[in-house]
């Protein structure tokens, strides 16, 4: 059974666990998956965060209306109460993608009494699932291709005639007898780097289409989802040309 | 759903050619032949993404008549439909798009506040020139943590703006980049219809890391 800690017990971000079904997550559904979190869904984030932050802000108004004696009882009354709110991507019948919250209203409660958060900390909040919900689909995304390959690499091992690419591999300490990864390993080296060609002529098509694919998906959430230094100076360029147009037309008028 | 006022909100990515094919006509800059099959690699996304908003907008069936559009960027002065003619003629498949908005009779309105735009050219301007410095990441910090407040602040004249020029009866379309939160305030005071046209993940990638 997965954890679902509570709003204060732990760091703001933490409280609301994300669940990534890697197995259920083909390729061409990325796309559809990252999208769906990011447009198709465009309050969810915001929408989850304003739920847990209207809690805490009826309990502040709650609070401000009790004396002090009528708060602690109400908060003891509450004791064990708890509500879960539960976000569910499906494929069909298959769950893509779940966001659970587990919140306890006395600890709301609780928490209200000890000062209101501003909206620097609401846009903090926010932000950081957004960044969460990449994070996740990149983690579980490369953790998917990377069992893949060490698929191929254990059947490698088991045939009697080891391929030298694989020896090499091996002895460079990118992965174990087991087939297993290791931390050494650049998945980039062997699709589209320095041993790309040796990889290409031993793993199936289908796996390289997949992990080109799971590379550029990886990029692009990157790009579009993190605080890329190169991608953010590319939009400052753009949108110091266009301003710059703009700023010259106002003045010539 | 009587008395709520519906808002159409199109989310834009600013893609480097929607400004820089405007900017390099407009400088007389000549793009080598190196980068010509890159840029047009990625002119063709842009113009597939801009035809996909088109066509959605078509859809809709807008009043054009009561259609009033507010634009990121578009300063409120008194020349705005020279801004989006000139940059519509240097081939910016955004403004291009306004100006066929507005053929079909929806009226433009200034979005932007002038004093709030110079700050932001001025942030660009120190952010870009400091790039190479050794303590970039640092610059790329500074100009993040300003360019946040600036945005909340350009929110809030643009939703004020919004409010403030709307007539009784009218349709806003607002065309705004998707680092602004002003759907956000916006939900408070309308039914906020978001046009959204979904590139192919290729795309998307040309788009952003070419």
């Amino acid at each position: 059974m997965r954890h679902k800690p509570s709003l204060l017990r732990a760091n703001p971000i933490l409280f609301s666990p994300l669940y990534l079904n890697a197995e259920n997550i083909s390729t061409e559904k990325l796309l559809a998956l990252y999208r769906s979190a990011d447009f198709f869904s465009p309050q969810l984030v915001s929408g989850l965060v304003k739920t847990i932050l209207d809690m805490e802000k009826h309990g502040e108004r709650l609070s401000v209306d009790c004396s002090p004696e009528e708060r602690r009882k109400l908060i003891r009354e509450m004791k064990g109460m708890s509500m879960d709110i539960q976000y569910t991507l499906r494929d069909k019948a298959e769950t893509m993608m779940e966001i659970s919250i587990h919140i306890v209203p006395s600890e709301v409660l609780e928490r209200a009494q000890q000062g209101k958060i501003d909206v620097t900390q609401y846009q903090k909040l926010n932000d950081d699932l957004d960044k969460l919900i990449v994070k996740l689909i990149v983690k579980e995304v490369r953790r998917r291709f990377t069992s893949k390959v060490m698929g191929y690499f254990q059947s490698f091992l088991r045939s009697s005639q080891v391929p030298p690419f694989i020896t090499q591999l091996l002895d460079m300490g990118w992965f174990n007898l087991k087939g297993q990864l290791l931390k050494e390993a650049s998945i980039d080296d062997l699709l589209t780097g320095k041993y790309s060609e040796q990889f290409e002529h031993l793993m199936p098509k289908e796996l390289l289409q997949e992990g080109m694919q799971i590379r550029e998906t990886i990029k692009t959430c990157f790009a579009i989802g993190q605080d890329n230094a190169d991608s953010l100076i590319q939009d400052a360029k753009k949108r110091h040309a266009l301003l710059e147009i703009i700023i010259r037309e106002t003045k010539t008028q | 759903m009587k008395g709520i006022k519906r808002l159409i909100y199109v989310p834009i990515l600013h893609a480097r050619e929607d400004s820089g094919r405007a900017s390099s006509i407009l400088q007389g800059n000549e793009i080598n032949n190196a980068k010509r099959g890159e840029i047009n690699k990625e002119l063709s996304s842009v113009d597939e993404m801009w035809k996909g908003i088109a066509a959605k907008i078509g859809e809709l069936n807008l009043p054009y008549k009561e259609t009033r559009i507010y634009q990121d960027g578009l300063p409120a002065c008194s020349n705005e439909l020279e801004i989006v003619t000139r940059l519509a003629e240097s081939g910016n498949p955004n403004f291009l798009l306004i100006l066929d908005l507005m053929k079909k009779r929806a009226k433009l309105e200034g979005t932007e506040n002038m004093d709030l735009l110079m700050q932001e050219y001025d942030l660009l301007n120190k952010l870009l020139m400091k790039n190479s410095d050794k303590n970039r990441m640092e610059t790329i910090a500074e100009y993040q943590t300003k360019s946040r407040e600036l945005l909340t602040l350009r929110d809030e004249f643009i939703f004020n703006r919004i409010k403030s020029t709307l007539q009784k009866g009218e349709l806003p379309i607002v065309f705004m980049g998707v680092m602004h939160r002003l759907d956000k305030m916006l939900e408070k005071d309308f039914l906020v219809s978001y046009v959204i046209y979904r590139l192919p993940f290729r795309s998307i990638e040309t788009i952003y890391n070419s």
